[in-house]
């Protein structure tokens, strides 16, 4: 880290008149990334706060009026709400730790070898970065029953009725979530080969002279060394996984009855299609609170380096 | 340590056959978007290859436009938020001030905080002072999910700059100004160049944010008009493929330019590759 930049000393005749202290000085060129972060999150934010405190509806402005907590009440007491919390829930607690093993796997399989590692590493970029609406038209595709691949292999193999991927429940939910690990599990190998290949062999070397079998060495070498990283990759991959919108709009649009409905989205609807910003702004509070405990975790593991 | 024959065996084995289960939908997407039309209902490789769906798809819907969009508003966001975003990070890593926590832990929470909820309230502000639906005001948007990734990335950077070289350009005589763009700039370009790419590409995949603050057709970005495509266009795959592939190329292009820096991208420097 940077120390403290500490006034250096200057010839004579260099300082003006006026000389800004460096703590102004650097508060200043934050000026413009402060004003648009006043203006596209701090200010919106304290206004979905107000508004989640009101019944406001956006075609009927004039009968807003305060009503305090009952928007909370209302939304917490919904079913559909609870169905998408539910959803949503089972999606982060399901997807998550699937993709740490696999990828954990995967970044020891990667970490053994050396040659190709980087062309293999280069190939696990690519899915990750596809927006995920492509990435969820792909596998719409792949899904489809007549013109997808994976029903065409089933029939192929004397399956007579495959399944309807993205239609019947409860499986719609769980054919949204290998997409979610489709995409995420390039995410876990890329990060935890990163904390893999930065154990300094001399720990491994060590180890295995005291007689220290494969297993026992992951366990007590590996494992621990790779704690801070897993975490970091686990939190931030379940807060992301949390959020899922792009996903279940584009693959199932909810459906089917609303089954593979999640927060992000019953929050959309909520805003969009019954034009009750009162109710959705309550709604976006209570994911962002939720996702406020994790990044306060987050926080406390950073702050070990910043 | 030396790694065992079979060990080695089973993990390029593993390794191998992931990554094929990896590529294989996007590959898939490639072969069938270069299908011939009348081969649109088999489901196997293409007898030839073709690229009459990407002259169809653009000569029936337009693709071309909403490409434009949207390079013009990653284009637009990236130079604002690499722009306010880089000289806030140099200022968080070289000075102390009182503001400065607060801006650490406020850029930590716009990381996290899911698109409806920025969106919701950001189309009505919006709406009040007419930035719904224009490019200005996606732009802005698209700078709030951008801002915090390149102040995390830069950061990164500027720690990695020594501090001596800023005391030896005060005593020379520069200001703490000229320092920025004399010393620090052309040193810091690679890492520009960075924060740039991955801002593109958070602010071209973005989805939500086009979705709600512009739902005019003329000012449809390239995901959103892609989840329309699949409403209006049912079956026709082959179509679909070519506008996605259109979209993608850029993407993969971008992604493998970045790939030494994706992993401190994805973890905000929490993890460096």
């Amino acid at each position: 880290m940077v120390p403290h930049a500490s006034p250096a000393p200057r010839p004579a005749g260099e300082y003006s008149r006026f000389h800004l202290p460096d703590s102004w000085f650097g508060f200043l060129l934050t000026l413009p990334a402060l004003a648009i972060m006043l203006v596209v999150f701090v200010f919106p934010l304290l206004f979905s706060a107000f508004t989640s405190l009101h019944r406001f509806e956006i075609a009927r402005p004039d009968r807003t009026r305060f009503i305090g907590l009952e928007n909370y009440v209302e939304i917490v007491q919904d079913s559909a709400f609870q169905r998408a919390l539910t959803n949503t829930l089972v999606y982060v607690f399901v997807a998550v730790p699937i993709e740490f093993v696999i990828g954990l796997l995967l970044a020891l399989a990667l970490a053994n070898i050396v040659q190709g590692r980087g062309l293999f590493r280069t190939l696990l970029v690519i899915p990750q970065m596809l927006a995920p609406a492509v990435t969820a038209l792909l596998w719409k595709f792949m899904y489809n029953d007549e013109l997808g691949l994976i029903n065409h292999l089933l029939r192929e193999l004397g399956v007579n009725r495959p399944p309807l991927w993205l239609t019947e429940t409860p499986l719609a939910l769980f054919s949204i979530i290998l997409v979610e690990i489709w995409a995420t599990v390039p995410v876990f190998v890329l990060l935890l080969l990163a904390g893999l290949l930065s154990i300094p062999q001399e720990y491994y070397e060590a180890a295995a002279i005291d007689g220290g079998s494969p297993l026992a060495i992951f366990r007590h070498v590996t494992l621990p060394l790779l704690q801070p990283v897993i975490l970091v990759a686990l939190l931030i991959r379940g807060m992301d996984a949390f959020r899922v919108f792009d996903l279940v709009y584009v693959l199932t649009g909810g459906g089917p009855a609303l089954r593979t409905d999640v927060l992000s989205f019953f929050v959309f609807r909520t805003a969009f299609t019954d034009r009750d910003f009162g109710l959705a702004s309550a709604g976006a509070w209570i994911i962002s609170l939720i996702l406020l405990i994790g990044g306060l975790t987050l926080i406390r593991l950073l702050r070990r380096r910043y | 340590m030396k790694t065992r024959p079979a060990v080695l065996i089973a993990s390029y084995v593993i390794v191998t056959t992931a990554t094929i289960l990896f590529l294989f939908p996007i590959v898939w997407l490639f072969l069938t978007s270069l299908k011939p039309p009348a081969e649109v209902l088999e489901v196997a490789l293409p007898s030839r290859l073709t690229l009459e769906n990407y002259e169809t798809v653009l000569a029936t819907f337009p693709v071309g436009q909403y490409f434009i969009n949207s390079i013009l508003i990653a284009v637009g966001s990236t130079l604002v938020s690499v722009g306010t975003g880089s000289l806030a990070a140099y200022s968080l890593s070289q000075y102390r001030f009182r503001t400065r926590q607060p801006m650490l832990l406020m850029t930590l929470l716009m990381r996290l905080l899911p698109g409806v909820a920025l969106g919701i309230p950001l189309f009505y502000l919006f709406s009040s002072v007419r930035l719904t639906n224009t490019m200005p005001g996606l732009i802005l948007a698209h700078t709030a999910i951008q801002l915090p990734l390149v102040i995390w990335i830069m950061i990164g950077f500027f720690e990695d700059t020594p501090a001596e070289l800023v005391q030896a350009g005060l005593v020379d005589g520069c200001t703490r100004f000229s320092v920025i763009y004399r010393i620090i700039l052309p040193i810091v370009t690679p890492g520009l160049a960075v924060a740039a790419i991955f801002s593109y590409l958070l602010s071209w995949n973005n989805l939500d944010l086009s979705l709600i603050l512009a739902p005019t057709p003329r000012l449809v970005t390239m995901p959103v008009g892609i989840s329309n495509m699949n409403l209006v266009y049912g079956v026709r795959w082959d179509l679909m493929a070519a506008a996605a592939v259109m979209y993608i190329i850029p993407t993969i292009i971008l992604a493998l330019l970045l790939q030494r820096y994706i992993v401190q991208g994805l973890t905000l420097g929490a993890v460096k590759g």
